[in-house]
C-alpha cells in the first residue's frame, strides 16, 4: 500500500542570517488539501519561511520536499503557485492585459522553448473561469482595482497548474468587500483540492477560514491544530500581546 | 523616384535603419518594463571601448563592440552576485569605465584614418553592402532568439520572484536578454551610433506606453514609432544636411511628446465623460 506523501514536508530546518539563528532545527508537514494559516509578528520569520519553502532562499540546514520531491528539483517547484504581497513586484502600470499576465505563467508548464498551444489556451481560460473574472481578460493591469488584480494573480497561479498556493499577505490594502471575494475564491479552490498556505496578520478572519496553523516567532510556536489562533495564551506566546489588543490592529 | 532613393548609400541606410528600428524596441521593451533602461546606455558606452579597441587592434568594430559588451555583461553579473554594490552603482561603474577606456584607446591610435565620431553618432555614408548584410544576419538571429523566449522574458518581467519560484532560469534569461541588447548596440554603430542607440531602444517604447495598452500592442506600436522615426529622421537628415543618428533620435522624441499629449488629451476626455456620467 502506498503512503500518501505530504504536500509540503519541512525537515530539520535551520536558518541563520548574519550569524543570527532565525530557525533552529524544526520540522513539520502540511497535508494535501489543507488550508494553513501562517501567522506571527513582523520579523518573526513568516516571509523567510515562505521563501525557503518556495526555493527562493537556501536554508542553512534541512530540506523541503514537495509531494516527496526536493524543492531544488524543477518538478517540485512547478507544483507551487506563489501569490506575493499585495502590490508585490508587479508594477501596477506594467503594460500588459490580464490575459497576457495569466498566459505568461504557462511557461512554468511548457518550459522556455515549447510553443503555446490549444491546451495552454484552455488552461488559461479555465483559470479565468475559476476566478470568475472572464470579463477582465482584455483589461490592462493598470485599469484593474486592487481586488481584481489579486484575483488575476491567483488565476496566474492556477493557469500554471499549481497544486499548492502560497499567498504572502495578499490582501493588505484591499477593501472589505474585495477581501471577502478573495476569501470566497480561496475557499472554492481549497474545496477543489488545492493546498493553501496563507500568510497574514488578519488572525481573527483566518481563524474562520483555515483548518490548521503554523505560528512563528523565530521558532515554531505551534503547528497543526488552529487552536493557537483561537486561544488567548497562544496569542500571548506569538505576539506578546493579548487577543483584544490584536483584534484592534489586525489588517 | 524621389531623389533620396537615387543614391545607393541612402537605400542602404534605410535598409539598415529599418532592421534596427524593428530590433531596438523589441529588445528595449524588456529593458524599459524592468526599469533597466540604464543597461542600454551602459552597453552603448562599453561598446565604444570595444570599437576603439577594435580600431586599435585592426579588427572589425562590430565584433569588437559585441565582445566588449558581452565581457561587460558577465562582469556586471559577477559583481552583482557579490551583493556588495547596488545594481545602479555597478551599471554606472561600467558606463563611465567603458566611455573612459574608449576615449583613452582612441587617443592612443595614430592620427588620421577613421573618424571616431562616425561610430559615436552614426554616419549613413559608412554603411556598406557588407555592413547591411551583417546587420541583417545578426538582426534576424537576435529577433528569432527573442521570439523563442518571448513568453519566458515576459513572465520574468512581470514578476522575477514568481518566475524564479516557478522554476524559470531567470539568471540565464537575463543574460540572454543583455547579450541580445549588446548585439543590437553593436550592429547600430554605423547607422545611429553607439551613443544614440540606447535612445532608439527606449524612447519608442516610452511613446507606446503612454497609451496604456497590452504588452503585445505596446510592442507593435513601439516598432511602428521606431520605424517612422528612422524613415523621418533619415529623410530629414538627407534634405536638411543633418547628422543622421541624432535626427532619428530627435524624431523619436517628437513622437514621444506627441503620444504624451494625445494620451493626456484622451485621459482628460475620459475624465470629463466620467464626470458627466456621475452628474
Amino acid at each position: 500500500m502506498s503512503v500518501k506523501k505530504p504536500a509540503i514536508a519541512v525537515e530539520n530546518l535551520t536558518f541563520e542570517r548574519n550569524g543570527e539563528v532565525l530557525f533552529d532545527d524544526f520540522s513539520f508537514e502540511i497535508q494535501s488539501g489543507s488550508y494553513v494559516a501562517i501567522i506571527g509578528p513582523n520579523g518573526g520569520g513568516k516571509t523567510t519561511l515562505v521563501r525557503i519553502m518556495l526555493g527562493l532562499t537556501k536554508p542553512t540546514a534541512g530540506a523541503i520536499r514537495i509531494f516527496g520531491v526536493p524543492i531544488d528539483i524543477l518538478l517540485a517547484r512547478r507544483r507551487i503557485g506563489y501569490v506575493p504581497q499585495f502590490g508585490g513586484l508587479l508594477d501596477a502600470n506594467f503594460p500588459a492585459t490580464a490575459d497576457e499576465v495569466v498566459s505568461a505563467s504557462r511557461v512554468q508548464v511548457l518550459g522556455s522553448w515549447r510553443r503555446f498551444g490549444p491546451a495552454d489556451a484552455k488552461a488559461v481560460a479555465s483559470a479565468f473561469k475559476s476566478m470568475e473574472i472572464e470579463r477582465l481578460r482584455e483589461r490592462t493591469i493598470a485599469s484593474l482595482s486592487g481586488g481584481e488584480r489579486q484575483r488575476v494573480l491567483l488565476a496566474r497561479a492556477l493557469a500554471a497548474e499549481a497544486d499548492i498556493l502560497v499567498l504572502d499577505e495578499p490582501m493588505g490594502g484591499l477593501d472589505p468587500a474585495s477581501r471577502e471575494d478573495f476569501y470566497a475564491s480561496l475557499r472554492k479552490l481549497n474545496k477543489s483540492g488545492k493546498t493553501i498556505l496563507f500568510v497574514t496578520h488578519d488572525v481573527h478572519r483566518i481563524a474562520v477560514e483555515a483548518d490548521s496553523a503554523i505560528c512563528l516567532r523565530h521558532e515554531l510556536v505551534c503547528h497543526g491544530s488552529k487552536a493557537c489562533l483561537v486561544t488567548g495564551q497562544a496569542w500571548r506566546n506569538i505576539y506578546h500581546a493579548n487577543k483584544a489588543e490584536l483584534s484592534e490592529h489586525a489588517d | 523616384m524621389p531623389a533620396i532613393l537615387q543614391y545607393d548609400f541612402m537605400i542602404r541606410a534605410f535598409e539598415a535603419g529599418l532592421i534596427l528600428a524593428v530590433l531596438a524596441p523589441t529588445i528595449g521593451i524588456f529593458f524599459v518594463v524592468r526599469r533597466y533602461s540604464a543597461m542600454a546606455d551602459t552597453l552603448a558606452h562599453v561598446s565604444l571601448a570595444g570599437v576603439a579597441g577594435g580600431l586599435f587592434l585592426g579588427i572589425s568594430a562590430v565584433w569588437a563592440a559585441l565582445l566588449a559588451c558581452v565581457l561587460a555583461i558577465l562582469g556586471i553579473e559577477k559583481i552583482r552576485e557579490q551583493r556588495t554594490l547596488s545594481s545602479d552603482t555597478i551599471v554606472s561603474l561600467f558606463l563611465f569605465g567603458g566611455l573612459s577606456l574608449g576615449v583613452v584607446l582612441i587617443g592612443l591610435r595614430p592620427a588620421g584614418g577613421v573618424n571616431i565620431s562616425n561610430y559615436l553618432f552614426g554616419s549613413v555614408l559608412t554603411v556598406t553592402d557588407a555592413a547591411v548584410g551583417q546587420i541583417a544576419a545578426i538582426g534576424v538571429a537576435a529577433f528569432a532568439a527573442i521570439a523563442a523566449i518571448w513568453r519566458s522574458l515576459l513572465a520574468v518581467s512581470i514578476d522575477e520572484e514568481v518566475a524564479r519560484a516557478g522554476g524559470l532560469p531567470v539568471r540565464l534569461l537575463n543574460r540572454v536578454l543583455a547579450i541580445l541588447g549588446a548585439a543590437t548596440v553593436a550592429i547600430s554603430i554605423n547607422v545611429v551610433g553607439v551613443l544614440l542607440i540606447g535612445a532608439l531602444m527606449v524612447i519608442p517604447v516610452l511613446a507606446a506606453m503612454q497609451f496604456r495598452i497590452g504588452f503585445r500592442s505596446t510592442w507593435l506600436l513601439s516598432v511602428a514609432v521606431s520605424m517612422l522615426s528612422v524613415v523621418c529622421g533619415l529623410t530629414a537628415s538627407y534634405y536638411l544636411n543633418l547628422a543622421s543618428g541624432a535626427t532619428v533620435v530627435l524624431c523619436s522624441i517628437a513622437f514621444f511628446v506627441f503620444s504624451m499629449l494625445v494620451s493626456m488629451a484622451s485621459g482628460q476626455r475620459v475624465n470629463a465623460v466620467a464626470a458627466e456620467t456621475e452628474d
